[in-house]
């Protein structure tokens, strides 16, 4: 019973997947892209950008395909029109939210954010702009965090959590006043519990942290969770 | 306690220096604090349990009256949490004050039934006679007005909380009178 | 204590209060308290003494009777005389007239009948009758005797079966029927299991669950105990706001009274069920009425709800089977288990069993709490129980189901309240608030006050709800500011259908309600905030005038 294969389509592609799988996981082994945020290889899911939105047959609802396990028979939609109307207005609000001026991001070229906005076709934004003003924390000897540029995905929070296991970044605050605290508000270079791994650095999607005089390019490392993952089960 | 994972335990930040936890009260300018012993023991009633943190949290700030990094730092030692984690709780829930409140506390009842029936006046007006913003204290420190969510006094709104005295079907003049005497009777004191 | 005791107690107590000729019930609810109605209770122990009747006449302290707005309240049995607004000398009154004489004070008693005839107090049967403070009073009047016929006859199959029977859905909003929820979790693997009550009331201009904790939390803890045997949990926890220290206190009571005689704890009456029930205390939060947030608040972390599935039936607290449940379902159990299904199914609407509570407030003769058969309409409840509106002003639009809710018109009265009416109206049962207002307000302020309260509580996890909901207050402060453009209504109507949809929990999924219906059914107002720049109910365009809109 628990072994069997699961039989679904995939914008009308037939596939196959095994149990437990989530709907991201089955299109990436069949190479269909749906686009992503939050998600991360070898991290937990967190289901907060919501740019992962799929449509299944016979509900009106929609899903993340990022934890939405697969069952048989499933007739999956992950490009539609409106699926892509409502992907453009969910970057749209990421990019109004902080200051995003790509020109003078350290990012610039090797951003998540901004290759979805290219990739989507979002060539503006429709709502008003916050411009927020926070204060860059660049006191630590090479990590900087500038929240102006931050999305809220939580990667950094997650790998600083459960693959370094240093847990010196968690949310603070709540809704549009969230922020990415370190320790108890504490500057970079005060915190204790940091060990200045860089992996927070190496996941950030946009330039929110990254290391300073560092070849942004070398610094981002996208599969470095999901590497340690498997090399701690080895 | 393992010594390693002691020094990288959470709330040693800029408030402590990463010494013995015995050491951490004294740091943290709390030593012979009578308030400090009364957290201690009900932490210990909790087990020192993580998942207490909301309890704890509430104790502290019946204490205090308010819960600053100090306290919090306290908390996250001895029940061994991550400092970012328990400074993102007690941030999270808007019942937790991270400031000292002033002598008086203001506090209005902003639920549906009070607005409808003209509460934001009556805060405006309070705001403006009394030169305190909503959230914060007056300059001197004496009077602090709070917003919150419903008090459940719905049937009597608009409804203000004078120093935990529930104040209902309220208008501009009885509160700004109220408030005026409450400040004029401080004032008379201290003389 | 053992299983034949509470049925020892109970005729110990009726003999007790049969003693008495007269009864007087003083309100001493949150709603009353603040109008004096402790010093009020002191006064009539005192007025009974000095005029030598206490021994025919009991003065309770007793919950909430309903008439908030006419308090201090107070009932003399038998014959439920209900007094308004009383004072200390009236209490004189009433004590000479009343009791030493038996004449009722005729022009001191709340004279509004379809206030109490048209409801159905099912769940606030106690409420107001007995003392919450005493367990005896609680079960003279039939209380812990659904335990013991569970414990005694029925297996939790049954106590399943005859909740099914009943066609009980859950009172906290979205309507998931009770026995299905429970056989979910009685059939699921892992334990220990565990029951989340759910009190945290954080719809503004709601008071119905705080008013049935401190009315009757005996009823409360009984629907635990029975789900507890039901589903196989030994452990319960009631999260409750901390801006209810006097539910708090009396559930305090209430369960260190139950421990005290085992109804709760190790081997309940002497039988197998061993049954813990702890409170834990909200801070500020509305999302964690949500059910996962609620159990990541349970647990000590931050009220942020997570995507389903797993669902908490399946992995819940601690990643245990979990039942979340409302404290009103709960306080139904009893009386189902010991009426039977059958008998409740027959309340109500057909596809919507039983009663529900509703806390009426606004613009309103009456405003209070009240229980009404579901099916009943938004009419009956405005104007024969509420008494209409004040000033003889016109109605001009009915909030239900808060913040979240939806802003219905007139021409919606006649709307049977029940789950599925509701929803195709654009609004939800929520947890029971129903506003009025009148022509004073204006809607385009009204939805932003209820966008402002949903952007403060949002929990900043998904951008739809985080992001989205700023968006829309900013084109609400732009309108009301009158720098607003007509194509504001397509931009606001595509905003809101877009986080209706894309939210990942409840609180986004519902926050545009007020927005959404709004436009529906008041679009003109809209056109003339943004084309006349007009406002009648002259609340907006005021930048000038000191009245922040921030």
């Amino acid at each position: 019973m628990t072994n069997e294969p699961i039989n679904l389509t995939i914008d009308n592609i037939k596939v196959t997947a095994k149990q437990d799988t989530t709907i991201l996981e089955v299109a990436k082994q069949y190479g269909i892209n749906i686009p992503t945020l939050c998600e991360l290889e070898g991290l937990s899911s967190y289901s907060g950008c919501r740019l992962c939105l799929v449509e299944i047959r016979g509900s009106t609802k929609l899903f993340a395909a990022c934890t939405t396990p697969v069952t048989s028979g499933m007739e999956i939609t992950t490009n539609s029109d409106k699926l892509k109307e409502y992907r453009k207005i969910t970057l749209s609000l990421l990019l109004s939210e902080r200051t995003h001026i790509c020109s003078v991001c350290v990012a610039n070229g090797n951003c998540e954010l901004q290759d979805l906005s290219n990739e989507l076709g979002v060539d503006h934004v429709p709502f008003e702009r916050e411009w927020t003003n926070h204060t860059l924390d660049s006191g630590h000897n090479f990590l900087v965090i500038d929240r102006n540029r931050c999305i809220l995905c939580t990667r950094c929070i997650r790998v600083c959590q459960e693959t370094e296991g240093a847990h010196t970044l968690d949310l603070k605050n709540r809704g549009k006043d969230a922020q990415i605290t370190i320790d108890f508000d504490a500057l970079w270079k005060n915190s204790s519990s940091c060990t200045s791994c860089r992996k927070c650095a190496k996941v950030c999607p946009t330039g929110a942290i990254y290391v300073d005089d560092d070849f942004i390019s070398k610094t981002k490392d996208k599969n470095i969770a999901n590497f340690l993952l498997k090399r701690r089960q080895l | 306690m393992d010594t390693k994972k002691n020094l990288r335990s959470s709330s040693q930040s800029i408030l402590l220096s990463p010494k013995k936890k015995d050491n951490s009260a004294v740091n943290l300018g709390l030593k012979n604090d009578k308030r400090l012993l009364k957290l201690e023991n009900f932490m210990r009633k909790m087990n020192y349990k993580g998942c207490a943190l909301l309890e704890i949290l509430h104790k502290a700030q019946e204490i205090y009256g308010y819960i600053n990094k100090n306290v919090l730092a306290y908390i996250a030692e001895a029940i061994e949490l991550p400092a970012s984690h328990v400074f993102g709780v007690a941030t999270f829930y808007s019942y937790f004050k991270q400031q000292q409140p002033g002598k008086h506390v203001i506090t209005a009842c902003l639920g549906t039934a009070c607005y409808v029936k003209g509460v934001e006046e009556i805060i405006c007006a309070i705001e403006k006679n009394f030169s305190v913003k909503r959230g914060g204290s007056s300059d001197d420190g004496k009077l602090s007005l709070f917003i919150t969510r419903c008090i459940g006094a719905c049937a009597i709104g608009p409804a203000i909380i004078i120093d935990d005295d529930i104040i209902g079907n309220v208008t501009e003049d009885l509160v700004l009178e109220k408030i005026t005497s409450i400040l004029e009777r401080e004032k008379i004191e201290t003389c | 204590m053992r299983l034949a005791d509470i049925q020892k107690i109970a005729e110990i107590e009726v003999d007790f209060q049969r003693a008495y000729k007269y009864r007087i019930n003083v309100c001493c609810s949150s709603g009353c308290i603040p109008l004096g109605a402790i010093n009020l209770l002191k006064t009539f122990q005192d007025l009974v003494t000095e005029h030598g009747v206490i021994e025919n006449c009991l003065v309770a302290r007793t919950g909430c009777v309903g008439t908030c707005s006419v308090g201090p309240v107070v009932v003399v049995e038998p014959g439920d005389y209900i007094y308004e607004k009383v004072t200390p000398e009236k209490a004189r009154k009433i004590v000479i007239d009343h009791i030493i004489l038996g004449l009722p004070v005729k022009k001191l008693l709340f004279e509004n009948k379809t206030f109490i005839e048209k409801q159905h107090r099912l769940v606030l049967r106690n409420a107001g009758k007995i003392d919450p403070y005493r367990i005896e009073d609680y079960i003279a009047s039939g209380g812990y005797s659904a335990l013991v016929k569970c414990l005694t006859k029925l297996s939790p199959q049954e106590v399943i079966d005859e909740i099914a029977a009943s066609g009980l859905r859950g009172r906290g909003g979205a309507g998931f029927p009770t026995a299905k929820k429970w056989s979910f979790v009685s059939r699921a693997h892992g334990s220990p299991k565990y029951i989340i009550a759910n009190l945290d009331e954080g719809d503004p201009g709601v008071f119905a669950n705080r008013t049935l904790a401190e009315a009757d939390p005996h009823a409360l803890i009984e629907g635990l105990l029975i789900a507890g045997y039901a589903i196989g949990a030994e452990k319960a926890f009631i999260y409750t706001r901390a801006e209810y220290p006097l539910a708090i206190d009396t559930l305090k009571k209430a369960i260190n009274k139950a421990s005290e005689l085992n109804i709760i704890g190790k081997n309940v009456l002497g039988t197998s069920l061993n049954f813990d029930i702890e409170i834990r205390l909200g801070a500020g939060a509305f999302v964690a009425g949500e059910e996962t947030a609620i159990i990541a608040s349970v647990e000590g972390r931050r009220a942020m709800p997570r995507p389903r599935p797993p669902y908490p039936a399946t992995a819940g607290l601690w990643g245990k089977p979990t039942v979340i449940q409302n404290v009103e379902t709960l306080a139904n159990i009893p009386l189902i288990l010991q009426n039977g299904g059958a008998w409740f199914s027959k309340i109500g609407s057909p596809n919507c069993a039983g009663t529900k509570c509703f806390s009426i407030t606004g613009k309103i003769n009456n405003p209070g709490l009240i229980e009404v058969p579901m099916g009943i309409t938004l009419r009956e409840v405005i104007f024969d129980i509420g008494g209409g509106i004040p000033e003889n002003r016109s109605l001009k639009a009915v909030l239900v189901g808060g913040p979240s809710g939806g802003c219905l018109p007139d021409i919606l009265l006649d709307l049977p309240i029940d789950y599925e009416s509701l929803k195709t109206a654009g609004a939800i049962m929520g947890s029971g608030g129903i506003v009025a207002i009148d022509d004073q307000s204006c809607l385009i302020d009204t939805a932003k006050f209820f966008i402002d309260f949903c952007v403060a509580e949002s929990c900043g996890k998904c951008t739809p709800c985080r992001v989205g909901l700023v968006k829309i207050k900013e084109i609400f402060k732009k309108i009301m500011q009158g720098e607003g453009k007509i194509e504001d209504i397509n931009l606001l109507s595509k905003l809101s259908t877009f986080i209706t949809e894309t939210s990942l929990c409840g609180l986004g999924q519902t926050a545009p309600n007020p927005v959404l219906t709004t436009l529906r059914y008041f679009k003109q107002e809209y056109v003339e905030h943004l084309v006349d720049r007009s406002c009648k109910a002259d609340k907006c365009f005021k930048e000038n005038k000191g009245v922040n809109i921030n």
